[in-house]
C-alpha cells in the first residue's frame, strides 16, 4: 500500500482525510495516473497541464526529496509515504 | 469585510516571540479545527535553510534586495510535513500563513502575492497574516486573502478583546 500525503494547503485539494491509500502502485507515473483518475482536483494542484510537477510542489518519499529529473523513473514499494508540499516562500 | 478571530492566548505568544526576535522575523501557521477565520493553534517555523539554495536565491533577486538583506524566507519542506503532522494528530487544517515586515507595512509584498498564488489553490481557505514592526512600538497584525491575484483585507480582531487588532494596544 502507497500511502499520499497532501501537505498543509494542498490538503484543501484531497478527500476529507489526511491521506491518500492506494494498493498496488509501483511508480510514480501509474500513482500520478490514478490521482488523475481519481482525485482530480489534487492532481491539477500538483501537476501541471503537461504531467509534470509544478515548481511551487515539492515531491518526498519517505522524507527524502524526489529531484525533477528522478521523478519519471521513481519506483515506488509497498509501504512508501509519498508526500506533496507546497513551496512556500514570502518576504 | 470577513473577520478572523485570533485567541488571545495566540496573539500574544505571536507578539513576545516576535519582539523578542526582533529586527529577525518570524513565520508560522495558524492551524484551525473547523472554521478558518477561528484559528486555534499558532506554530512557528524553526528552520530556514533551503533559503540558501540555488534557485531560491534566484526566485529572490526577481523581486528586489531580499536576498542580500537577509529577509524573506523559504520554508523547510521536512518541517512542513512535520507540522501538517501535528496539524492532523489535533484535528486541525492549516488556516493561515504568517510573517513579520520589519521595513514595510503590514501588507502583502509582491513576491508574498506571487509565490502564495503558486503555492496556494485559488479555493483554499487560507488567508495571510503579516505583522509589521514599522513602528517597533506599536506593530501592526493584519489579514488577508489573496485569490486569483486579488488582495482583500478580512479584519483581525483578538478573541478577548472585541476590537480589531491595529486599534489595540500592541498590534
Amino acid at each position: 500500500m502507497i500511502v499520499v500525503e497532501p501537505i498543509l494547503s494542498l490538503r484543501d485539494l484531497a478527500p476529507a482525510a489526511a491521506t491518500i491509500r492506494f494498493e498496488s502502485v509501483a511508480s510514480f507515473a501509474e500513482l500520478r495516473g490514478i490521482l488523475k483518475a481519481e482525485c482530480p482536483g489534487l492532481y491539477e494542484g500538483v501537476f501541471g497541464p503537461d504531467g509534470t510537477l509544478r515548481d511551487s510542489v515539492l515531491l518526498f518519499v519517505n522524507q527524502e526529496k524526489v529531484g525533477a529529473d528522478e521523478i519519471e523513473c521513481l519506483v515506488l514499494a509497498d509501504g512508501d509515504r509519498v508526500s506533496l508540499v507546497p513551496a512556500i516562500v514570502g518576504g | 469585510m470577513e473577520t478572523v478571530t485570533i485567541p488571545e492566548r495566540l496573539h500574544e505568544k505571536i507578539l513576545r516571540r516576535c519582539r523578542t526576535a526582533y529586527p529577525n522575523q518570524e513565520r508560522g501557521i495558524f492551524g484551525a479545527a473547523g472554521d478558518p477565520l477561528s484559528p486555534t493553534s499558532f506554530r512557528f517555523f524553526e528552520s530556514n535553510s533551503s533559503r540558501l539554495e540555488r534557485e531560491s536565491k534566484r526566485l529572490f533577486s526577481q523581486y528586489g534586495p531580499y536576498y542580500q538583506d537577509h529577509k524573506g524566507f523559504v520554508a523547510d519542506p521536512l518541517e512542513l510535513i512535520a507540522l501538517d503532522r501535528q496539524l492532523v494528530a489535533a484535528g486541525e487544517r492549516m488556516a493561515g500563513l504568517f510573517h513579520v515586515h520589519i521595513d514595510f507595512p503590514a501588507v502583502p509584498s509582491r513576491l508574498d502575492v506571487d509565490t502564495f498564488m503558486r503555492t496556494t489553490p485559488t479555493h483554499a481557505s487560507i488567508w495571510y497574516a503579516i505583522l509589521s514592526f514599522l513602528d517597533p512600538e506599536q506593530p501592526d497584525l493584519r489579514a488577508f486573502w489573496i485569490r486569483e491575484g486579488l488582495v482583500s483585507e478580512v479584519r483581525v480582531v483578538i478573541a478577548s478583546r472585541g476590537t480589531p487588532a491595529h486599534e489595540g494596544e500592541a498590534a
